[in-house]
């Protein structure tokens, strides 16, 4: 049996900016309410306590329609780590389904690593869905060995998600 | 009667992610599938037909015998939303360069 990482993605970005800067572009509304938010979206933070158990509270507008996402931010370690749970919300910042048709997980559990070397900071991001059942992030990595022989498109493209 | 079924929950047991895997090879006949597992037949079955209600496979009947095919596109839900979830980060952390890029420059030219 394989060990199952718990991760289901990973992402990593370099700043060119120490990881002090970095990490405190998470910690400030002001600098949340200037970066952060879906880019076709107009977003501004409705609250933000930054500290283990504490929450992110902020508000997405588009064309009229109107919805929230919240952190409830988990482990903080200035400036190496932070966790934290993401998911969409109501105006009380209470966790909802995400607006979506298809069938996504609720709430992500995200880690991120902060690296500085030479000046950049290097992010690396990894998600995985909370409440999924190990069962369920382990399926992901053993339905890959069976797709690597000579599966078409959407097969390889989550196998390459898998290996990242 | 209305039963939640969804490519999680089909991909959530061991024995049916084995299935698909092998079925991701090769269309097989159940009887094939049943022989590969220590399981009854039966339950074997059930998990055959668990994996067609999640529209992950196919059957089709020749003469007495069922033949299992993978449909595997509803696996694309799960990889959906992973890609999803990779763009909005990555476009958040252009956001945030740009934000870095601001903030270092304007301290710059205040010194």
């Amino acid at each position: 049996m394989t060990t199952a990482t718990n991760t289901t993605f990973r992402l990593t970005h370099v700043f060119h900016a120490p990881k002090e800067k970095v990490f405190k572009a998470f910690s400030t509304a002001e600098a949340l309410n200037a970066w952060w938010g879906p880019a076709e979206t107009s977003n501004s933070v409705i609250k933000l306590d930054f500290r283990p158990g504490g929450i992110f509270h902020f508000k997405m507008e588009s064309d009229g329609n109107v919805s929230y996402g919240r952190f409830l931010f988990v482990k903080i370690e200035p400036y190496d780590l932070l966790e934290f749970t993401n998911a969409f919300a109501d105006e009380q910042a209470n966790v909802v389904k995400a607006p979506f048709d298809i069938e996504i997980p609720k709430e992500i559990f995200y880690q991120l690593r902060f690296e500085e070397a030479a000046g950049k900071t290097t992010i690396i991001l990894t998600g995985r869905p909370v409440n999924a059942s190990d069962a369920e992030t382990a399926a992901f990595i053993s339905i890959k060995d069976g797709m690597e022989q000579g599966f078409g498109g959407t097969f390889n493209k989550l196998a390459n998600y898998l290996a990242q | 009667m209305e039963i939640r079924r969804d490519v999680f929950q089909a991909i959530a047991d061991p024995t049916r992610r084995q299935i698909i895997g092998m079925l991701a090879k090769q269309p097989l006949h159940l009887n094939a599938i049943a022989e590969h597992f220590d399981v009854s037949r039966q339950a074997v079955s059930l998990h055959v037909k668990i994996l067609m209600e999640c529209g992950l496979i196919m059957i089709t009947k020749q003469g007495r015998e069922r033949y299992c095919e993978a449909k595997l596109e509803k696996l694309g839900e799960v990889a959906g939303w992973i890609d999803q979830y990779k763009q909005f980060w990555t476009i958040q952390f252009q956001s945030l360069d740009k934000y870095l890029t601001k903030v270092q420059a304007t301290k710059k030219t205040k010194k």
